[in-house]
């Protein structure tokens, strides 16, 4: 989906990005993270031409972003950012309407577009005529989203864009992209500083420091084999590892020994950290695992929890 | 209903001041016994030289068309300076415009009278460049007022420069820029009198002959009729700017 090649940026004497490289694939839910002032956001922004690099080359879908007209290729690419920036001055349903607008689609197309948006993403009809100011920041961001959804991109950029809600919105949020994604195998590039929502969000992990890409992998790899130790405090020193329980699922670490009947229970989607937290609550080494029809599936063991981490 | 008795008075009181200014203005010979009484050592005490449906005419002309150039003025160069590629004169844009105010505009009237002769051309260029000077603050303003997220958020979603300008950015400046062409206005409204002073027909006419002439009477009449003329475009543009949404 988007080959970055050599690309260096320097804004007033001030090395911003240097010389990065990499690939992000169809359907990744790729996560750009670092500390503030790495240089993340501004590599985002090249990829939809915001930000022009003074050398190297973007391609997105295959074709370099120099050479084409700036304005179609970011109608074809969502954007979502922390301060969210809807239009003030116009309502729920024509924020949401914004690029097909730009893009001409008649008015009856982008009506069933609304209404397929705010389903897909659970918004509140009764706020469509709403807005922005009537809304709470979730909400806000709620819609934001949906602005970048509408015209159905392959590919959307966020930046930051749970870091200023509160706690539930922000998991509610990352829940909705985590679903969007798997739904719609769009292709996601986010930014964040937020280690536990990189891990729990992202199928491949760039970590950027001074303007350069330090490592690139899925989280497990990356937490379980840093390429430095600057990586290594990044995701939390010697208690990282403590993130992979978000990530791994119960059905990923489980066997597939018949469980006894005095096994408390989980499900395989359940994450190891509900496991695990299962397991101190019941004074339990081991879990019965069912599946959605109630029927047991198998077992999870605690040290099956500590070697998925290694898997 | 609070908000629409609020409009319905405004437009009330903006009917009724109008109403009045036309009653003043058709009815003027009518005070005469009235001003003869209050003046007797008067031999006239009406201004005679145009009828005040005349001079209250070509006054509005004067206030219009110079508003008008203002207007276009103020908001093109406030718009420029504010593009990208204009970003550099906005600094300057602002000084030009913040100095322009300092100068009385009789002196912008007398420094015109030798470009362009006596009559209403010196009046329009003095009150043009005065009032382009209000309508650009508000330009600058407005658009400096349009949320920046808002911009990033337009520009990153493919908003042309342009279209993000009519349907982001000069809608939201608006509000402030309304407020900018009022001021303009009622400042023309009160100004355009000293175009008389270069040869211009307006409401200025009676009120310089009764001074040279000592007619208090006509300079009375002179500066109800334009004090009740700018009240009542001030009502009107208090319509405008309750039919204007606030967000």
């Amino acid at each position: 989906m988007i080959q970055i090649d050599h690309v260096s940026k320097t804004f007033a004497g001030t090395q911003a990005l240097a010389d990065c490289t990499l690939t992000i694939d169809d359907g990744a839910f790729f996560v750009l993270i670092g500390p503030s002032g790495c240089g993340k956001s501004t590599l985002l922004r090249t990829i939809n031409g915001l930000i022009a690099p003074d050398t190297g080359t973007i391609r997105v879908r295959g074709k370099d972003i120099a050479t084409e007209d700036p304005e179609r290729l970011r109608q074809s690419i969502g954007y979502v950012i922390q301060s969210v920036g809807l239009f003030p001055h116009w309502t729920v349903a024509a924020n949401i309407a914004a690029v097909p607008q730009l893009m001409r689609w008649d008015k009856g197309k982008i009506a069933r577009r609304v209404d397929e948006i705010v389903a897909l993403l659970r918004i509140d009809p009764a706020l469509l005529p709403r807005y922005p100011h009537q809304l709470s920041g979730g909400q806000r961001q709620r819609i934001g989203v949906a602005r970048a959804l509408a015209a159905g991109p392959d590919l959307i950029l966020m930046d930051e864009p749970f870091s200023a809600l509160d706690p539930v919105s922000r998991v509610e949020l990352q829940a909705e992209m985590r679903r969007v994604h798997a739904e719609s195998k769009t292709t996601i590039v986010m930014v964040t500083h937020d280690v536990g929502e990189a891990l729990s969000l992202a199928t491949t992990l760039a970590i950027m420091r001074a303007g350069r890409i330090i490592q690139i992998g899925t989280p497990a790899a990356v937490v379980g084999a840093p390429a430095d130790d600057f990586v290594a405090q990044f995701l939390g020193g010697p208690e990282r590892f403590l993130h992979l329980l978000d990530v791994l699922s119960v059905g990923a670490a489980m066997s597939a020994e018949p469980p006894s009947g005095a096994m408390p229970r989980i499900a395989t989607s359940a994450s190891l950290r509900a496991a695990l937290s299962l397991m101190m609550a019941e004074g339990a080494q081991a879990l019965a695992v069912g599946d959605g029809d109630g029927a047991s599936v198998g077992t999870l063991r605690l040290d099956a929890i500590v070697a998925a981490s290694h898997a | 209903m609070p908000e629409r008795s609020g409009r319905r008075g405004r437009l009330a009181a903006a009917g009724a001041f109008s109403l009045a200014l036309i009653a003043l203005v058709v009815a003027m010979p009518a005070f005469r016994p009235g001003l003869h009484q209050l003046f007797p050592e008067l031999r006239e005490p009406i201004y005679a030289r145009a009828s005040f449906v005349t001079l209250t005419i070509a006054h509005l002309q004067l206030v219009a068309i110079a508003t008008g150039f203002a207007a276009a003025a103020g908001i093109a160069i406030g718009i420029a300076v504010t593009r990208e590629a204009g970003r550099a004169f906005a600094p300057l844009a602002r000084t030009v415009g913040t100095i322009g105010q300092t100068f009385p505009p009789v002196a912008v009237l007398a420094l015109a009278v030798p470009l362009l002769g006596y009559g209403s051309a010196p009046t329009l260029a003095a009150l043009s460049i005065y009032a382009a000077l209000p309508v650009l603050e508000a330009t600058l303003s407005g658009l400096g007022a349009v949320p920046a997220d808002a911009r990033d958020a337009a520009k990153g979603l493919g908003f042309s420069a342009w279209t993000m300008l009519w349907v982001i950015e000069l809608p939201l400046a608006w509000p402030l820029m309304l407020t900018g062409l009022r001021n303009a206005t009622i400042i023309n409204v009160g100004t355009a009198t000293i175009g008389s002073s270069v040869g211009a027909l307006s409401l200025g006419s009676p009120i310089l002959e009764g001074l040279s002439a000592s007619n208090p009477a006509f300079v009375i009449e002179g500066a109800v009729v334009v004090a009740l003329l700018a009240i009542t475009i001030d009502r009107w543009f208090d319509v405008l700017e309750d039919m204007t949404p606030v967000i």
